[in-house]
């Protein structure tokens, strides 16, 4: 069988053409009509293409056929025409430039439908194009390859992480991006990929890396999947991770974690992390020591089972509330394997993840013996100078004093020797014997309670802490300080309202020798009043969460330049003071979680408050 | 000493109730004429001031001291004799009670002895 062009021609999909060189159709094959469903009467017309190649083809058609007629080389376009029944049709036309019999250039060549080659080509293009725009919007460098690894695409993620261009490595095989040492793994990655062709992460970063442009390595998370290219072949896309940010990370928390088990082991404390579960995560070797155990014997362990069940009981409100995400703080003691107690000062601390949930506590445990023996050295210090300040005080007050007692003394003298004088009467006058005695008794009473002052600020004893009413309290210290004041020719008067109580807690003795001290000062200042006489003024009263005691004299004032050095000690307003009495009564009062200062009053004179807080 | 011959009426002038008390009762045991006062203004203002022969006057009260009372009676009354006391110890109370004007001094607390002896010293009914 030969080959009959005319037959092939008949029969073949392909519309045959011949165009005058501007274009216009001279001949058209019998398939044109089937082609574009128009009689080929059509066709011939001179504004055939114009009416029938879709308007943004037309440019590029015209273009193509004038570039066939000047240069003389064949040519291959691809444009869309409207069929007959408002289709458009892609049509693929192949010319080349020819000579008529006249020896005018011509064209001729062939139509063919490629409608459904075109649809393809785009729907594939597409699909292509949103693999790479995938590819370009990934936050990880993908590199896209053939199956056998030769590299077709990669983002500019991968290239700027494997510093290649995209043009320096398209073509050439992924494994030159891997470092030499890592070559020889690559059949095996690809075996175990292609047995079970899935996306996943093949390589977690523990020991793969690629090789950048300057020969650096890199540690990479490498994961491969299988795309479809548009050609239908298989393509890998694969995908990298930068691992070094992770490990640095990583490396970091592991150093930082170190750290804070070497910081905990040097602190002077005991230290223990526990979980939610209350198991130990890590205790230092402090916490280990005292419980009897190894660090490492104690990590996982129950927190109940180690401190024991009566303790964990009393924690578990601190427990409960550090767990909620609230520090506590609390005081105790605590036992040792041996049975030593110490006194302890106990932080919980909550630990947060990283979304701020509650992963567990700290709890950090100082021994607080030498702090508590301190205090109680400074304490006793503080209420020896006291004692000694209350010795100094009686030895001030010694004439006044005498006087506190000479008065009921005398009484008791002078009765007692007037009832001897009434009974040796004729008759007896018993009625006013009884009242001497009377008299006697009472006189002897306030000699006694003048006694009894004198034994109560020259005690030395321990701190006590109670109750204590202020207003009586001065009252009391007022009455004491009489023969005082008179002696200093001044008035003292007192302005505490009976309505209310302002007590305080605290030790009695140390207020009394307080405001002992104050009011002498004051009594002394107001002796020096520039008027006539003297006045001190004492003042009670509560202010907010405080109760004030103002104690104020008429007095010369206090210097100017710095009041606050009266209260430093062997500093007096007196040339006959020791310079101890300001001092004392700040340390008391400090003591008392008070303030105490000295201020001039507008009128003249000078001021001291104390304030106390409010049991 | 267990009787007087001086037998005027005294005034007794002391801040301490207890005190002024027990020496009226004291001195009326003895037969004596005593009135007390609770301050020398008082006393002062009081008719037993022309009244009285003998002013037994404490040194320390509020208000108005013995010394100033004293000088006060020697302007009102230049004759009456004064007892001065005092509860206090005081180097040169004798002295200054001598001073002020006073005809005697007691330190308290005195026996029943010591003021009569001085009361006796005040108004001259011994020498």
């Amino acid at each position: 069988m030969t080959f009959d062009p005319a037959a092939f021609l008949a029969t073949a999909p392909l519309v045959p053409v011949e165009l005058a060189a501007d274009g216009a159709v001279r001949y058209v094959g019998e398939q044109g009509e089937i082609l574009l469903g128009v009689a080929r009467a059509e066709w011939l017309k001179h504004d055939f293409w114009t009416s029938h190649i879709v308007p943004d083809d037309q440019r590029m058609v015209v273009d193509a056929r004038a570039a066939v007629v000047r240069e003389g080389v064949p040519r291959t376009i691809d444009y869309r025409i409207e069929h007959a029944d408002g289709r458009v049709v892609w049509v693929c036309e192949s010319i080349g430039r020819g000579v008529d019999s006249d020896g005018s250039v011509c064209l001729r060549g062939y139509l063919m439908e490629v409608t459904d080659r075109k649809r393809q080509e785009v729907a594939l293009w597409k699909s292509e194009e949103r693999l790479r725009a995938l590819l370009r919007s990934a936050p990880d460098a993908m590199v896209l390859t053939d199956f056998d690894g030769r590299i077709l695409e990669m983002n500019d993620q991968a290239e700027a992480l494997l510093e290649y261009r995209l043009s320096d490595v398209v073509g050439s095989s992924i494994d030159h991006l891997t470092p030499a040492r890592l070559r020889s793994r690559i059949p095996e990655l690809r075996a175990a990929f292609d047995r079970d062709p899935h996306r996943r992460s093949l390589i977690d970063g523990h020991g793969f890396a690629i090789e950048r442009s300057d020969g650096t390595e890199m540690p990479v998370e490498l994961s491969m999947s299988i795309v479809t290219g548009a050609d239908d072949s298989r393509q890998l896309l694969c995908s990298l991770r930068d691992l070094t940010t992770r490990r640095r990370v990583e490396a970091q928390l592991r150093s930082s974690e170190q750290r804070l088990r070497e910081m905990a082991n040097v602190v002077p404390a005991m230290v223990c992390s526990v979980d939610t579960e209350h198991r130990y995560r890590f205790v230092n070797d402090a916490y280990a020591r005292w419980h009897g155990w190894e660090r490492h014997q104690m990590e996982g362990r129950l927190f109940r089972e180690v401190v024991g069940e009566k303790l964990f009981t009393e924690l578990s409100t601190s427990i409960d509330a550090v767990l909620a995400g609230d520090a506590t703080h609390f005081r105790g003691d605590m036992a040792d394997v041996g049975g030593r107690t110490i006194p302890v000062d106990v932080s919980l601390v909550p630990q947060h993840g990283e979304e701020g949930d509650v992963t567990g506590y700290f709890v950090v445990v100082f021994d607080v013996t030498s702090e508590i023996a301190a205090r109680d050295a400074d304490r006793r210090h503080r209420d020896e100078l006291a004692h000694v300040g209350r010795v100094a005080t009686m030895g001030e007050l010694a004439a006044s004093i005498a006087h506190e007692l000479n008065q009921p003394l005398s009484a008791i003298v002078a009765n007692a020797q007037a009832a001897q004088r009434l009974l040796g009467a004729i008759p007896p006058d018993l009625e006013e014997v009884g009242e001497a005695l009377a008299d006697i008794s009472a006189a002897g009473s306030r000699a006694g309670n003048v006694i009894a002052s004198i034994r109560d600020l020259l005690q030395r004893g321990e701190t006590r802490d109670e109750a204590v009413d202020l207003v009586s309290l001065t009252r009391e210290v007022i009455d004491f300080l009489h023969s005082e004041v008179v002696s200093r020719g001044v008035a003292v008067a007192i302005d505490g309202s009976d309505a209310i109580v302002p007590t305080v807690r605290g030790d009695r003795i140390q207020l009394k020798q307080l405001l002992l001290n104050l009011l002498m000062n004051a009594i002394e200042a107001a002796a020096r009043s520039p008027a006539k006489s003297g006045r001190v003024d004492v003042v009670v009263a509560e202010r907010g969460q405080e109760v004030e005691v103002a104690v104020t004299d008429t007095g010369p004032g206090l210097p100017t330049d710095d009041i606050e050095d009266l209260f430093t000690p062997f500093v007096s307003r007196r040339a006959d003071g020791l310079g101890m009495g300001l001092a004392i009564c700040r340390s008391i009062v400090e003591a008392h979680d008070g303030q105490l200062w000295g201020e001039n009053n507008p009128g003249g004179g000078a001021a001291f408050r104390v304030r106390l807080p409010l049991r | 000493m267990t009787s007087l011959s001086f037998r005027g009426p005294v005034a007794i002038v002391d801040d301490d109730p207890g005190v002024r008390k027990a020496l009226q009762r004291l001195l009326r045991a003895h037969g004596l004429d005593a009135v007390v006062h609770e301050s020398g203004m008082k006393f002062l203002e009081s008719p037993e001031l022309h009244e009285v022969e003998c002013l037994i006057l404490d040194m320390h009260m509020p208000g108005v001291s013995g010394v100033e009372v004293l000088e006060e009676v020697k302007v009102a009354a230049t004759k009456l004799p004064v007892v001065l006391m005092t509860g206090r110890y005081e180097v040169d109370f004798a002295q200054r009670s001598l001073d002020a004007g006073a005809s005697a001094f007691l330190r308290k607390p005195f026996e029943e002895d010591e003021l009569l002896r001085a009361i006796e010293i005040a108004t001259g009914a011994r020498r």
